[in-house]
């Protein structure tokens, strides 16, 4: 029992000596970036770059990948500003729920053809982005009263209201992933997919229930910035996939899919938004931003890549030492 | 309707045809509850199709099959689940990255939707004890195990489905000894509970083992069922192969060159002890032993496709220096693994590119641009010689039949002007006619100077075509003679690893 | 529509199970009868389209797009998917070339200093990629490391050619403007590459069935490290035509370009899995997307509305094209 949790633990350590490492240099460079501050502005990238690197984590995990997290972040900041007439959480509800409805739709044509999800998430990335643009009359939509989202700003100690909805919203995935059967489907398809279908897990369901819910994150994490901001841009979040891609890898989720927790990819999400707080302190770009997190990103892949051919030769000598150590056949 | 109250799976006058090959030809099958029946036949005689009649894949054409008297349709296979059926497959059902307890209920209807650890732990540590695993602990993942424990964790996972009728296909095919017993017991265990075990194998020792009785089929056709304790291996062997004489293979040549490929020491992933052998010019060296026996994995070395760790490889005179497949073919080493769809073929391109492939740049003129005339023209030869038919060079490959995509697979070396053509199961999954093509096609590519190797394990097609025969058993070549040496009897036992008129290991 | 024809022949000799290679020249016909339906429905509606000028702008909107589409068309027929940082190489070839014309650099240099900067760029992705890394990560983060770099160089501002316009930025040639011409080139230069040479046979074979072609000797490494040069080539010239025409950029030059062109790709029917397609497909693709850019630009359609549109042609082109193969394959 010892030895598995020890097991469990091992896939939260690199993630967590980087982000104690990144800290550590941020802070001992940065002065605005210390104590409570820190801690907050941190927990402050969870709405937006976590939420849609939770969601694309979980296409990950399926052994897919979404491209159009971005545009329907876009989509549905436009919408939950559009419709903030009903309230705040009433506006979050419709952008949230037509992001699971349009995913959940995605992840049904994916498994009823059989394609590559990246073939059509490429067309829906496109689709979508023009809806927006359609959606917003081609111009940035405003709130008309702007007092509908002054909840989200509130702030309590390291926590505000966005943040605190986010860290719910996680949880609860948590939960779900690692507790339910509709979760661990989504493992069992993406940790092997012919195996798990000949054991039974039906076909359309977990990709049914993968897309929606990388819609769904993506969708609330566009209406919560969106509305927070005030205004909604047609062409916003089109680098999400970068970062959400970058801190999902990052903080473990493996790219060979059916491997990785929720908590990997918060660990994954304060690290590059402890980075990006950093960069931000000290006045450098959002380019430069882009750079480290492309630099970050290739990394973090190369080092998955080279441990697990490492992984696999250790493997093949083991079991070449079993062949040796067979009996010789018996004379006939 | 059986008269026999104990019945719990007829099958009466069952059939199935795929294209020209008839797999199944009017057979019955009977097994009573609590027994372990020995399901027994070369490859091609019928087993698998009626495995996979059980299993619900693939639907018959006519029979009826009746579980506990009761008539049922198996097709699909929820329908034969439901009706108690359950195949442990060579292939496993399990996933690697997930636990012990959480694959135990992966796929199974009526379990809670919340998957609680200690509740999932629970339901998996009764399983496990069935099996013989009470010390794995549920939480393990599934990568961390062995084979011999994923095969129990596969069988577990059916006795949770409450599968009353177990069907093993060659389940201690990749374990060693001391695991093949664990699973014995196991299986017999479940015989004792009341359970009926259809255990398809080709290893005789365990047929004698643990099975009650043996059916045998041959050619499609079913024999009834005999005691197991009524045979002796010499008998199973006499079942299993009294066919007529086969027709199909080309008589052999006489002459025999020089020495075109040289094996020495060969060592690679798969093969526990050094392999040597030589290969004339104008001869065919069959290969033969079962799945894992090293055959294939000595031939894959010797192709480049497996890292040689030790030994010399030459080719006409020139050893073979580096590992990769492009370098064994640059000395003239042709190639065409067992599984013709995954490397044999290119499924959607056409039969002239397919054939084309290994050549392209022996078409090509200065610059790299292929001569569309030489390409055609080398094409066509090949078909001529292979049999395939010219005007649809244009076609893709996936519109072929199985043994013409063989053709197709085999055929496309000619080209690359190859010295030693390397083959692994050159006619599996290919119908009689297709067959006694590709026979005489290898025949004739000797007489024009080639040197073949064939791996088989159809013992009939290496006794029928090859020169010379080598056994391989467990990673270690066991023996080398020329054709006229052994009867099939012989090779059988030998690749089966019995001893003449042993009973039991 | 699938029905098996009862042919006579000899089982082994034949067999013959479908219409001859239908699901390689179908979605080809399907493509181009949609191009063509497309060209009528749009002459129907707009007084203006059937113009001289209307279709040399149409082109030139094509040219750009189409020659990256073509130029990826490889990587994607190799096996290699897509590439997600197309954008940010073309636009880094563009701000470089307008950089050094801008400083008195001759264009012939530049160009060579574009194009083998690109090269070199394309070759590291082709080796990451071929060593087993998945290419669309790969090509996003490289992307985004370009892009860093660029606007950190740039400090995010125009790069002008200044005192030092190229002659040649705008020129036609017969009428026909330069970068059509050079579109037309390169479709056709790309597309006897890949059916003609043996390096470019082997890209297709290596998409179709990668253990096959390893088999067959073919290295997946030099057919993928291959891929991103001509890929790279195609980002060179955009870059390099883009900077010459307008004679300035910025790190926000050539934006839509990487969706445009994966969108004339899909729309061309090249099934990003590998195997299928053509670059003649990805030209024809980048012209259908151009047609219809420009017919709703001329009925006054928003930019939403010509994305909305070129995403809802994608989405439906790529079910359809999907739904047809499965139809048209025997098993």
């Amino acid at each position: 029992m010892a030895a598995l949790i020890a097991d469990r633990a091992r896939s939260y350590l690199l993630p967590v000596l980087v982000l104690v490492a990144t800290w550590v240099i941020i802070a001992s460079t940065t002065d605005t970036f210390r104590g409570e501050a820190s801690v907050f502005s941190v927990l402050e990238g969870f709405p937006l770059l976590g939420l849609v690197a939770l969601g694309l984590a979980i296409t990950i995990i399926a052994g897919e990948l979404d491209l159009s997290v971005g545009s329907m972040a876009a989509l549905a900041g436009v919408v939950a500003v559009k419709t903030s007439s009903v309230g705040l959480v009433g506006a979050l509800v419709i952008a949230t729920a037509m992001g699971a409805a349009i995913g959940a739709l995605q992840g049904g044509i994916i498994a009823r053809l059989g394609i590559n999800s990246l073939v059509l998430t490429v067309g829906t990335l496109i689709l979508l982005r023009g809806v927006t643009y359609l959606a917003s009359d081609n111009r940035p939509s405003q709130l008309t009263d702007f007092t509908v989202s002054d909840p989200l700003l509130e702030r309590y100690g390291i926590f505000s209201a966005s943040s605190i909805t986010a860290l719910v919203v996680f949880g609860v995935l948590g939960l779900f992933l690692a507790y339910t059967r509709y979760g661990r489907e989504i493992y069992a398809i993406g940790g092997a997919r012919d195996e798990a279908r000949a054991a039974g897990v039906p076909r359309l369901r977990p990709m049914v229930v993968t897309f929606a819910l990388s819609g769904a994150c993506a969708a609330l994490a566009g209406g919560l910035a969106s509305l927070k901001g005030g205004s909604a841009a047609p062409q916003n979040y089109a680098d999400l996939l970068l970062a959400g891609a970058a801190a999902a890898l990052l903080g473990g989720i493996s790219l060979y899919g059916g491997r990785g927790t929720v908590l990997n990819v918060a660990l994954g999400v304060a690290v590059l938004s402890a980075v990006s707080a950093g960069l931000a302190a000290r006045g450098s770009d959002a380019s430069v931003t882009q750079l480290v997190t492309g630099a970050l990103l290739i990394s973090v892949v190369a080092i998955e890549f080279t441990a697990t051919r490492l992984g696999r030769r250790a493997k093949l000598r083991r079991e070449a030492a079993e062949r040796e150590a067979l009996p010789p056949p018996v004379p006939t | 309707m059986s008269d026999e109250p104990t019945t719990r799976l007829a099958v009466r006058g069952l059939s199935k045809r795929y294209g020209s090959v008839q797999a199944l030809d009017r057979v019955d099958f009977e097994l009573r509850a609590g027994e372990v029946m020995a399901l027994l036949g070369e490859n091609g005689a019928g087993k698998s199709t009626l495995v996979k009649v059980l299993a619900g894949l693939v639907e018959p054409d006519e029979g009826e099959i009746a579980v506990d008297g009761r008539p049922v349709t198996l097709y699909p296979s929820s329908r034969s689940q439901a009706s108690g059926v359950a195949v442990v497959h060579q292939e496993y059902s399990s996933v690697p990255t997930m636990t012990v307890a959480e694959n135990l209920v992966l796929g199974q209807s009526g379990v809670s939707r919340l998957w609680l650890p200690t509740t999932l732990n629970r339901r998996a540590r009764g399983l496990l004890a069935q099996v013989g695993l009470e010390d794995l602990h549920p939480r393990t993942p599934v990568e961390q195990l062995t084979v011999a424990e994923m095969q129990l964790l596969e069988i577990a996972r059916l006795l949770a489905r409450d599968a009353r009728i177990l069907i093993f296909d060659e389940p201690t095919a990749a374990l060693t000894d001391r695991e093949i017993a664990r699973v014995l017991d196991v299986i017999r265990r479940l015989a004792g509970e009341g359970r009926s075990i259809v255990y398809v194998t080709h290893r005789l020792a365990e047929v004698f083992r643990i099975t009650d009785r043996v059916t045998v089929f041959r050619n499609g056709r079913s024999l009834a069922p005999r005691a197991t304790s009524e045979l002796d291996v010499d008998a199973v062997i006499g079942l299993m192969l009294g066919r007529e004489l086969q027709t199909m293979f080309p008589p052999r040549g006489t002459v025999a060159g020089e020495p075109l490929l040289e094996v020495e020491g060969l060592l690679a992933p798969g093969l526990a002890a050094p392999v040597s052998f030589t290969v004339r010019r104008g001869e065919i060296v069959g290969l033969t032993g079962q799945l894992g026996s090293g055959a294939n994995a000595a031939v894959q070395a010797i192709a480049g496709r497996l890292p040689r760790a030790a030994g010399r490889v030459v080719v006409a005179g020139e050893e073979i220096v580096g590992r990769s497949r492009a370098v064994a073919l640059r000395h003239g080493v042709g190639y065409c693994s067992a599984d013709r769809k995954r490397d044999g073929i290119f499924a959607n391109r056409s039969i002239r590119e397919n054939l084309s492939s290994p050549w392209l740049d022996r078409v090509a003129g200065p610059g790299g641009w292929v001569s569309r005339a030489r390409e055609r023209e080398r094409a066509v030869e090949i078909a001529q010689r292979f049999a395939i038919d010219t005007r649809r060079l244009t076609s893709t490959v996936a519109t072929l039949s199985g043994g013409n995509q063989q053709k197709v697979a085999v055929g496309k070396w000619l080209g690359s002007e190859p010295k030693v053509l390397l083959l692994e199961e050159p006619t599996r999954g290919v119908d009689v006619g297709a067959r006694a093509e590709i026979y005489t096609s290898l025949r004739r590519l000797c007489d024009a100077g080639l040197a073949i190797v064939v791996v088989s394990s159809d013992t009939a097609e290496v006794l029928g075509l090859c020169d010379t025969i080598a056994t391989f058993y467990r990673g270690r070549l066991t023996s080398i003679a020329p054709y006229g040496e052994r009867t099939e009897e012989d090779l059988a036992r030998e690749v089966m690893h019995t001893a003449p008129g042993e009973e039991a290991a | 529509m699938t029905e098996v024809p009862a042919t006579p022949a000899a089982p082994s000799a034949g067999g013959a199970r479908a219409p001859a290679g239908r699901s390689e020249w179908l979605p080809t016909a399907l493509v181009f009868a949609v191009l063509v339906a497309g060209v009528v429905v749009a002459v129907a509606v707009t007084p203006n389209f059937l113009t001289v000028d209307n279709i040399r702008a149409i082109l030139r909107n094509a040219s750009i797009v189409g020659i990256v589409a073509v130029a990826m068309t490889p990587i994607t027929l190799s096996g290699n998917f897509i590439s997600l940082g197309t954008q940010q190489s073309a636009m880094a070839g563009c701000v470089v070339f307008v950089a050094l014309v801008g400083s008195g650099w001759a264009p012939v240099f530049a160009i060579a200093v574009v194009l083998a900067a690109l090269i070199a760029v394309g070759v590291a992705q082709g080796v990451v990629v071929a060593a087993g890394l998945n290419p669309v990560i790969t090509t996003l983060a490289a992307g985004a490391i370009i892009f860093g770099v660029v606007a950190d160089a740039t400090n995010g501002g125009i790069v002008r050619v200044g005192a030092h316009p190229v002659s040649w930025g705008n020129s036609t040639i017969a009428g026909v403007p330069l970068e059509v011409l050079i579109f037309a080139l390169f479709t056709v230069a790309v597309g006897l590459f890949m059916t003609r040479s043996v390096a470019g046979r082997r890209m297709t074979l290596a998409g179709s069935n990668k253990e096959t072609a390893e088999v067959s000797g073919i290295s997946f490494r030099a057919v993928t490290v291959g891929a991103f040069v001509i890929f790279s080539i195609g980002l060179a010239i955009a870059g390099v035509l883009t900077g010459a025409g307008f004679g300035q950029a910025t790190i926000q030059s050539l934006g839509t370009l990487t969706i445009d062109a994966l969108a004339a790709i899909l729309v061309g029917g090249t099934a990003i899995v590998g195997g299928y397609g053509s670059p003649w497909r990805s030209a024809g693709g980048a012209v259908l997307i151009a047609v219809i850019a420009n017919v709703m630009v001329l009925n006054d359609f928003s930019t939403g509305g010509r994305l909305a549109v070129q995403g809802a042609v994608v989405v439906v082109v790529v079910i359809l094209l999907e739904i047809l193969r499965r139809r048209g394959e025997v098993r």
